[in-house]
């Protein structure tokens, strides 16, 4: 694989789906830069929700053995451009190599092995500690442990760095960067908002919440079905792959506290003990993808629906919120809050594979339009999943090449239907003599 | 750990810590301290200002009711009851150990007060003096705040326990921060105290010689001790105040109790007070007593009373003074006066004799007897009256009157 154009059809300046431009310089701990594309056998590259940083790894097929030749040691850089013909719109960034995997020879002068890279700020966040106190807002801290240890000030991506509500005082007692940030983002809140994600695109360091990305503009909309034409304006929206990774689950849903919940909280300074609850119905549709909830309000056989049982979840926190001299975040703000959320979004996770678009980016909200078996709208002959069809969260990307292909991997949740379902009914007489068995 | 025992009190992973206290002024007056952790923290008091580390919550004891705080410096030890987010310590315990480094306040990790409030903490006694002219002890204290944090010079290579109670306290030199008060005890016993009696005692010294590890003290920092010693021979109970007064029980069951300026002792009900022994008090400045109520003195033997310097006045006067002997009741002076508001009676079982050679004045009024004077009253000589008039008696007759 070389740094190539693959031939494409340009149909009003638009490229073919699979095209790509890819670049590949290593920079050896010796100072020199050689361009290794050409060596590439398959290229991924990771950007995830739920990672604070992008990742990624090559597959070699190596006649150069550049491993021994350049001495890899884990201490090399590579640098990534890459990026669609003729768009000029390239993702290019600089990683950190950290790995070497599966070194295997497949002829005598070629070896075929795997090189992990990160961005820097992994190995960094690594190899040290976060002992130190901080005051004000979340944001403000998450930005100070950028800076102080992972001079990573630069890459924060402040279009999309969101401050939660409150100021706080902490001490963070040995957390790795990472670990205290994501430590700190768990814990963040605002007037409407509960699950926080700090994560690494190929625009920067992001600080966002669930609530702040959906009401960001829908990126586009995907389809899946032979009946969609090949039609180049189209192509980046066709649906190569799709698979259902979670759909409903009761006891998982139960488990992660998706219906409901409740959080024991001892206060040592004031010896008060409280109870609270949450509701995973409590949420307004304004904060979810779609208006309803894909669990409806069946009651079992003690007369209660999936919502009505806090104890399926039950959390106990001590605290010490009557001491005026620090401010911590109450558990009561975001526990429960952020549990449901993070339980709820993943109610329905997809998979799609979809024409290479490097545009792309973890955070996005796209349409989705699922495929059913048969039509479902008794006006259309359509064969859309009518529940399932609706606005997910990109939560993660996979840029993949390979074979001289270029695709993107899409992980979308959604906490919610695009349709209400139907009403429970309860005492039909053959649910009640069912539920008397 | 599941999902289940995530942010669960107890279920989550108990994750436990050593650190130092670096203040004690809590202000919820509850006992915490702000504890500066080993591993989880640093030392440096720029990343984490001693006002910024959190205030652990103190364990007590099962027998509540105490109250003691670690104070700064001290190693603690204890748990975070929110497990890994380590923003709730709960403090368990002291750890000794040796004083091996000196006080470092630019630092963390050590005693970082400001002066502000090292000058108003507790501080330990410098030197005593003992005045015995009744003015009680006085005291000096170290008011060089750079030398009271923790640990003091003195204490630099030594355990962090009490020296009470590893028997270094008499080992130990004086220096110039503070004086060992059982070498000031030592040195300043009372001796040949008089009495009344005419004997002499002196002050026990104390029986201080305990071993380790029988001895079990509380020693605050400003000096008072408690100590309960059960070293073998050596048993004592102590409890002692800084300036040294202090009350001290012997391994014979004496007490001594000495207080080194004034003593109050006010009983708002009865006091009862059986000495089967001897009893001496010496005063060596003046003795009141008031009696609001009656006064009952029973004595079994001789009682002698001796003013040395001065009169003895003794009145009653809404009663009586009634002196009553069994025997002979004596009464001895240069010049006798005897005066009464209104009368004199005398009586005697047989007769009243009056030895004057000087002779005997009625200075006014008469004299009228309930008898005749007679021979049997043995009278004879002159009675003069104020006017001029003698009486002339013979053998209780008057056989002449003249003018």
């Amino acid at each position: 694989m070389s740094t190539q154009t693959v031939p494409t059809d340009q149909i009003n300046g638009v490229t073919q789906t699979s095209d790509y431009t890819l670049s590949v310089s290593l920079a050896t701990g010796s100072g020199q830069l050689q361009d290794i594309t050409p060596l590439i056998m398959k290229f991924n590259l990771y950007e995830s929700l739920f990672s604070p940083c992008m990742t990624g790894e090559m597959e070699f097929g190596d006649g150069l053995d550049i491993i021994t030749n350049f001495s890899l040691n884990g201490n090399e850089w590579v640098y990534v451009k890459l990026d669609k013909p003729s768009l000029n719109k390239p993702i290019q960034k600089a990683f950190r190599i950290y790995k070497i995997s599966n070194r295997q020879t497949s002829t005598q002068s070629i070896q075929n092995y795997i090189i992990h890279f990160c961005s820097e700020e992994l190995i960094l966040s690594s190899q040290t500690y976060v002992r130190k106190s901080y005051n004000g807002s979340v944001d403000s801290m998450i930005k100070n442990i950028l800076n102080d240890y992972l001079n990573a000030s630069s890459k924060i991506n402040n279009n999309n760095f969101i401050k939660p509500l409150g100021n706080y005082s902490f001490v963070i007692s040995r957390m790795r960067p990472f670990e205290a940030i994501n430590w700190l983002a768990t814990r963040s809140f605002g007037s409407n908002e509960n699950l926080y994600f700090f994560y690494e695109t190929a625009d920067g360091f992001n600080f966002s919440s669930f609530e702040n990305l959906i009401n960001t503009e829908t990126y586009t909309s995907y389809f899946w079905g032979p009946n969609i034409k090949h039609d180049p304006s189209t192509n980046y929206q066709t649906i190569l792959y799709f698979k259902i990774d979670n759909d409903f689950d009761i006891l998982m849903g139960n488990k992660m506290g998706q219906f409901s919940s409740s959080l024991y909280n001892l206060d040592i300074v004031k010896r008060t003990y409280s109870k609270t609850t949450w509701n995973g119905n409590s949420y307004d549709e304004s904060r979810l993808l779609n208006t309803y909830l894909p669990t409806d309000q069946t009651k079992n056989r003690i007369g209660k629906s999936l919502f009505d049982n806090p104890d399926a979840v039950a959390k106990y926190m001590i605290t010490s919120d009557a001491d005026s001299t620090t401010n911590p975040i109450l558990p009561q703000n975001w526990l429960l809050q952020n549990y449901v959320k993070s339980a709820q979004l993943r109610g329905l996770k997809f998979t799609i594979v979809i024409p290479s678009d490097f545009q792309i980016r973890a955070g996005r909200i796209v349409t989705l339009n699922m495929p059913a078996g048969v039509p479902q709208d008794a006006n259309s002959s359509e064969r859309r999943d009518l529940y399932r069809t609706g606005s997910y969260l990109v939560t993660a990307v996979r840029h993949g090449i390979t074979d001289q292909i270029s695709s993107t991997t899409l992980e979308l949740l959604s906490d919610s239907f695009n349709q209400p379902l139907p009403n429970p009914v309860d005492n039909s007489a053959p649910l009640q003599q069912l539920k008397g068995l | 750990m599941s999902e289940q025992e995530k942010y669960f009190a107890g279920l989550d992973p108990f994750i436990w810590w050593i650190g130092v206290v670096e203040s004690r002024q809590d202000p919820l007056a509850l006992g915490r301290c702000q504890v500066r952790f080993f591993g989880y923290s640093n030392d440096s008091l720029t990343d984490i200002p001693t006002s910024m580390l959190p205030w652990a919550h103190p364990a007590h004891s099962l027998n509540d009711g105490t109250f003691a705080t670690p104070k700064e410096s001290d190693v603690v030890f204890g748990f975070f009851a929110d497990s890994y987010s380590r923003q709730q310590p709960i403090m368990l315990g002291v750890i000794p150990g040796y004083y091996t480094n000196p006080n470092n306040k630019g630092a963390g990790y050590n005693d970082v007060r400001d002066d502000k409030t090292v000058s108003s903490a507790p501080r330990p006694v410098k030197s005593r003096q003992y005045n015995t002219d009744g003015t009680g002890i006085k005291i000096s204290e170290n008011t060089n705040t750079s030398t009271l944090r923790y640990p003091r010079d003195y204490q630099v290579k030594n355990a962090s326990i009490t020296s009470l109670a590893t028997n270094q306290a008499g080992k130990i030199p004086n220096n110039s921060e503070t004086v060992n008060v059982m070498i000031d005890r030592a040195k300043n016993l009372d001796t040949n105290v008089p009495t009344a009696a005419g004997i002499s005692w002196n002050e026990p010294a104390s029986p201080y010689q305990p071993k380790y590890p029988y001895n079990q003290v509380k020693e605050t920092e400003s000096g008072h001790v408690f100590e309960m010693d059960d070293t073998f021979g050596h048993e004592r109970v102590s409890l002692m105040h800084r300036t040294g007064t202090f009350m001290e029980m012997y391994p014979d069951g004496s007490k001594v109790q000495k207080v080194t300026n004034a003593n109050y002792e006010i009983v708002m009900g009865s006091d009862f007070v059986h000495i089967m022994g001897l009893s001496n008090k010496t005063v060596n400045g003046d003795l009141n007593v008031l009696i609001g109520g009656q006064c009952n003195v029973q004595i079994s033997g001789t009682t002698t009373i001796t003013v040395a310097n001065g009169d003895i006045n003794m009145t009653a006067p809404q009663g009586n003074v009634t002196i009553a002997a069994g025997q002979t009741l004596s009464l001895h002076g240069n010049q006798i006066d005897i005066s009464a508001s209104t009368s004199i009676n005398k009586s005697a079982g047989s007769t009243v004799g009056v030895n004057a050679p000087g002779g005997m004045h009625m200075i006014n009024g008469d004299i009228t007897t309930g008898n005749n004077l007679s021979s049997d009253n043995g009278f004879s000589g002159t009675l003069t009256s104020v006017t001029g008039a003698q009486y002339h008696f013979v053998n209780g007759i008057c056989v002449n009157k003249s003018t």
